[in-house]
Parts: structure tokens; C-alpha cells; sequence
């Protein structure tokens, strides 16, 4: 029963492809670091020297090996992107199951809290946050915390709602069941595949903002991921001397990881909506 | 529901988050870690220097009294000076040359996407699970895909460096020289490409993939058959699918609009276009909190007007509305 809703799920094309995309972001990310066993910030040839059998993706302005930069980048922005995203969604799914089950004026406020941050630019929030608060990797997952957490938050009470009148609940409250009780026992295990998709896409908006906040210079000045990797190729001026290799892998790589996100919501989202 | 009744419930509600924001705005940079002065003089000097700057800018006195003297300036439509420009007022700087900058490249930027988004979801959607349907449904997820300073980047690299056609940075290059009016339109346009052209490849996706999902998902509809069945020529089923379809452009343009005056930091950045999205980038370096207080509160009136803007539209596009039917 279990692995057949697996295979399932796999069978989807969208999903498929999209853990495949991921999964080879992941095994270049492994491989490259495999390739480069040394500190990625250490100088390892001439600056600007094109890909060669010596740096396989060249140096950039400070004789840095891009290969190891960019394989670092990737394990740290996937890892950004996920912690982001469970910490999001564990906001995220708590506030609309508060907002489902007490409604009234609790409902109201965090609604009228939602529909306000989803119509703000998230750019906007998070920078102004980012300025306020020191760059650091956990102040930039909790600047995408504050940013994300509203659309699973929708997503969750409008499920709650529904659920609320169902007969299982009915059945628990007639038992004597409490509200805590309800909380743990149904809603939280039942909202996590409802939000499933929105948390995929979560991660999907972490992980771009995260590279669009270190591209700013406002990322970790003590990590390197994909993002600072095309901060220090811009700041170098690299592309005035035609070093392409210093931000068109880097750039892809951004890509693959985040078209590798929105296949698997979109079949995520597919899939719970045929069942 | 009368146009005026409706009208008046939406007002209700700009005007209560335009409050919400207001008092947002004063409490979230006072309560927030962060010594302005920092910036502005070295830590080193007297400290009597600090509490000179504090005294001037009002930070010195207890907070209920600065948040009502927030506000009295608010009405008056004050919002102090800024920080790093020393001297010049807030509303100078974000309601000057920057903000018409972006809004020109923004605005010309989600009219094209608008159209090309909206033309190509139409006939994919139309046309769905053909060959053409899933080449333009890939590649428009692929752009998706990309961060809008890669393309940037990319643009900048390609048209400014490698072929050499277009201006790398700016918005023009006549700095304080005079010059003949056409020629400055001409300069102005040709920095306006590239940036715009960024902007137009990051917004198209957003159309494309959810007019394509709607027109799809609309293709099979009863009124579709009926159509069909009457044997009404493809080009009249197809005007009747695009009034369904415009509410959409309408709205995502809505949801779009805060990008209006601040949606373009990372192609503003990248391309040195000055406008809105690059003061806002500078002022976030130089912890100038008053012009980042100014972006803040101009970005929200734009989201509040635009939404209401949107909502108009709305009640005379969908005659749902007025029937009372609700959305």
C-alpha cells in the first residue's frame, strides 16, 4: 500500500523531473567538492584564469577556484533553503490551524496579517529586515521565515475550515475530545500533506532569495554560497574582461536547483489535487 | 451591490492598513537593533558628537512622545532627512527623478509582459498538450527559473560586453551637460533597454503560466462545448475566453504592482538604472532608516492604491460583482 503510493508519486512526470534536477545539482555539488579538497577561499592560480585542466571552472579576480566555491555554494544554499522552509512551514502551518479552529477576532487578525504580507514585495521586507538585523546564515533564515510563512498559512486554515465540520472531528468532539487534543491528534498530522506543495514552493522562494540576498552583499560574509558567489563576480567587474566561467555556472546551477522545486510542487500539487 | 457601497467598503480597508503600516513603519526601525549614528560619524569621536546627531534628529526623547510627533508629521507629510544625504529631505529623494525612473521602466516593463504573458498563455492554453504547448510551457518554466539578477547579469554581459550595442550602466550619459532634447530621449531609451528587457523576461513567466492554466482548464467547460456546438467561427469562442482571461491579467497585474516602484532593486542595481529599487539597496549599506522608512510607506500606499485600483476594475470587468454573487 505504502510503496505503491511511493511509485506513484514517482511515476508523476513533474515530480520525477524535478528530483532529478535537484538530485544533479547535489551529486555536481558532492562531485565538485570531491574535486577540490581545500578551502574554498584559498587562492589557487592566477586571477581570471579560464576553466583548464588546472581549475576545472577557472579562478576568479582573487585566483580563487570557482569549482570549489561554487560546489560549497550549493551545499549551503540547499541547506539554507531547507532549514528555511521547516521553520516557515512550522509557522506557517500553527498560525492557520490557530486561525481555523478559534476563529473570530484570532482568526481575523492573523488573516488581515496574511493578506498584508502577501501583498507586500517580499525583496522589500526582507531588506529592510536584513538591514536592521546582522547578516548572519540564521537571521537570513529568519528574514525568509517572516517573508514565507503567510501562504501556508492560507493554505492551512482554508483546509482547516473545511475539516472542521467533518464527520471525524464531530465524532472526536462528541468523544470529549479537547481542542489540544484535535490540534495534535488531527489537524497538524493532516495539514502537513495539505501544505506539502506551499512548503516545496517555500523552499523553492528561499533558496532564490537567499541567492538574490548574497548577490546584494548582505548574505553570511563568513560563508560562500551561490548567490556570493555572483556578489564577488559582479563586485570584480568580471564580466568587463569576458570571464563568463566566474557567473554563468554559478547562475545555472541557481536555476537547476529552483526549476527542480517548482516541477516537484506542481506535481505535488497535481497529485493531491486528483486524489 | 451599488458601486458606492462597494467603493466604500473597500476604502474602509486601505484605510485601515495604511494605518497598520503607519505604526508598522515607526515601531519596527525604533525597536530594532541598530545605532544610526554609526554610520554617520566615527565611534571614535566624543561621544558629546553622538548625542548631538540624537538630539537633532529627535532620538533622545522617550519613545511614546517621538511616535507622536511621527505622526503629526506624517499628516503633514513629513518624513525628516535622510541619514547618508545629509541635508536633503526624504520625500525629495524617494518621490523625485528616482521615482519616475522606475516607474517608467517598470511600468513599460508589466505592459509588455502583460501582453506577450497573456498572447502566449491564450494560445498555449488553447492549444493544450500539442507539441507547441509543451515547448512554450517548458522553456517559460525554465525562465522561471532563473533569478532576475542572472538574467541581469547575463543581458549586461551579452548586449553590453560581447556584442556592444547597448549601454552597460546608467540611465544616461549626459551628466549635467546640456543637450538637444531628442538626443536626450534617444540616450535615456537606449539605457532604458536592457533594464526593461530583464524586467519583461522575469514578469512574462507569471502570465504565461497561469493564463495557459486558466484557458486550458476553461477549454473544457460546458459554455466552451455549447460554443463550439453553435459553430461559432475558433476567433469568436476565442474573444469570449479572453474577457474571462482579462479578470486575470488584471489581477496578477494587481498583485504585480508593488514591483511598481520597488520591484527592480536587482536590475536597478546591476544595470546602475537610478531609481527607487538602487536607493533603496544604498540606503540598506548606509543604514539611512528615515529613506528606508520612506521606501517602506511609499511601497505600501502603492500596494493599497493599486489593490483598490484592481478592485474597480474588477466590478466593472466581472458583473458577478454587482450582482452581489461575489467572486
Amino acid at each position: 500500500m505504502r510503496t505503491s503510493a511511493v511509485y506513484r508519486i514517482l511515476r508523476d512526470r513533474n515530480i520525477s523531473i524535478g528530483l532529478a534536477a535537484v538530485a544533479f545539482s547535489l551529486a555536481v555539488s558532492l562531485v565538485g567538492i570531491a574535486l577540490t579538497p581545500f578551502d574554498p577561499l584559498s587562492i589557487r592560480g592566477p586571477a581570471l584564469r579560464p576553466p583548464s585542466d588546472r581549475n576545472l571552472l577557472g579562478t576568479d579576480d582573487l585566483g580563487r577556484d570557482v569549482l570549489a566555491m561554487l560546489s560549497r555554494g550549493t551545499l549551503v544554499s540547499l541547506f539554507i533553503g531547507v532549514v528555511a522552509a521547516l521553520v516557515t512551514s512550522a509557522v506557517g502551518i500553527l498560525l492557520g490551524i490557530v486561525a481555523g479552529v478559534y476563529g473570530g477576532y484570532v482568526d481575523f487578525a492573523v488573516m488581515r496579517a496574511v493578506e498584508f504580507l502577501l501583498s507586500m514585495p517580499s525583496l522589500v521586507l526582507a531588506l529592510i529586515l536584513v538591514a536592521l538585523l546582522r547578516p548572519s546564515v540564521w537571521n537570513i533564515i529568519l528574514v525568509l521565515a517572516v517573508t514565507g510563512w503567510p501562504g501556508i498559512t492560507r493554505v492551512v486554515r482554508g483546509y482547516v475550515l473545511q475539516v472542521m465540520s467533518s464527520g471525524y472531528i464531530e465524532a472526536a468532539k462528541a468523544l470529549g475530545a479537547d481542542a489540544k487534543y484535535i490540534v495534535l491528534r488531527h489537524l497538524v498530522p493532516v495539514s502537513f500533506p495539505v501544505a506539502l506543495a506551499s512548503i516545496v514552493s517555500s523552499i523553492r522562494s528561499a533558496v532564490l532569495l537567499e541567492a538574490g540576498l548574497s548577490f546584494l552583499g548582505l548574505g553570511d560574509p563568513s560563508t560562500v554560497s551561490l548567490g556570493t558567489v555572483l556578489f564577488y563576480a559582479r563586485r570584480a567587474a568580471a564580466l568587463a574582461s569576458g570571464a563568463w566561467w566566474t557567473f554563468i555556472p554559478a547562475g545555472l546551477m541557481i536555476a537547476t536547483i529552483v526549476f527542480g522545486l517548482t516541477m516537484i510542487s506542481i506535481g505535488i500539487e497535481r497529485y493531491s489535487s486528483a486524489r | 451591490m451599488r458601486f458606492f457601497e462597494y467603493l466604500a467598503s473597500k476604502l474602509a480597508y486601505v484605510f485601515l492598513t495604511i494605518l497598520v503600516a503607519c505604526v508598522a513603519a515607526f515601531f519596527v526601525f525604533r525597536l530594532l537593533p541598530g545605532d544610526p549614528t554609526l554610520s554617520m560619524l566615527d565611534p571614535r569621536l566624543d561621544p558629546e558628537a553622538r548625542r548631538e546627531i540624537l538630539r537633532t534628529f529627535g532620538l533622545d526623547r522617550p519613545l511614546p512622545e517621538q511616535f507622536a510627533l511621527y505622526l503629526v508629521n506624517l499628516l503633514r507629510g513629513e518624513l525628516g532627512y535622510s541619514f547618508s544625504y545629509i541635508g536633503t529631505k526624504v520625500t525629495e529623494l524617494v518621490l523625485g527623478p528616482r521615482l519616475f525612473n522606475t516607474v517608467v521602466l517598470m511600468s513599460l516593463s508589466i505592459a509588455i509582459s502583460a501582453v506577450v504573458g497573456t498572447v502566449l498563455g491564450l494560445v498555449a492554453g488553447w492549444r493544450a498538450g500539442t507539441a507547441l504547448d509543451r515547448l512554450l510551457t517548458g522553456f517559460l518554466y525554465l525562465l522561471f527559473s532563473l533569478p532576475v539578477f542572472w538574467i541581469a547579469l547575463v543581458i549586461q554581459f551579452y548586449l553590453g560586453y560581447v556584442l556592444g550595442v547597448l549601454p552597460i550602466s546608467g540611465t544616461t550619459s549626459y551628466h549635467g551637460t546640456e543637450v538637444d532634447p531628442w538626443l536626450y530621449l534617444l540616450d535615456y531609451l537606449r539605457h532604458l533597454a536592457a533594464p526593461m528587457l530583464t524586467v519583461s523576461i522575469f514578469l512574462i513567466p507569471g502570465y504565461y503560466i497561469y493564463i495557459r492554466n486558466t484557458v486550458a482548464a476553461l477549454g473544457n467547460e460546458d459554455f466552451v462545448f455549447a460554443l463550439k456546438a453553435y459553430g461559432l467561427p475558433e476567433w469568436r469562442i476565442l474573444r469570449n475566453i479572453l474577457r474571462h482571461v482579462l479578470i486575470h491579467t488584471v489581477s496578477i497585474t494587481a498583485n504585480y504592482s508593488p514591483l511598481l516602484v520597488t520591484g527592480a532593486v536587482f536590475t536597478e542595481t546591476v544595470f546602475g538604472w537610478n531609481g527607487i529599487g538602487r536607493l533603496l539597496y544604498e540606503s540598506i549599506l548606509k543604514s539611512d532608516y528615515p529613506v528606508l522608512q520612506g521606501v517602506f510607506l511609499l511601497t505600501i500606499t502603492v500596494v493599497v492604491v493599486a489593490n483598490l485600483v484592481a478592485d474597480i476594475a474588477y466590478y466593472f470587468i466581472d458583473p458577478r460583482i454587482k450582482r452581489g454573487v461575489g467572486l
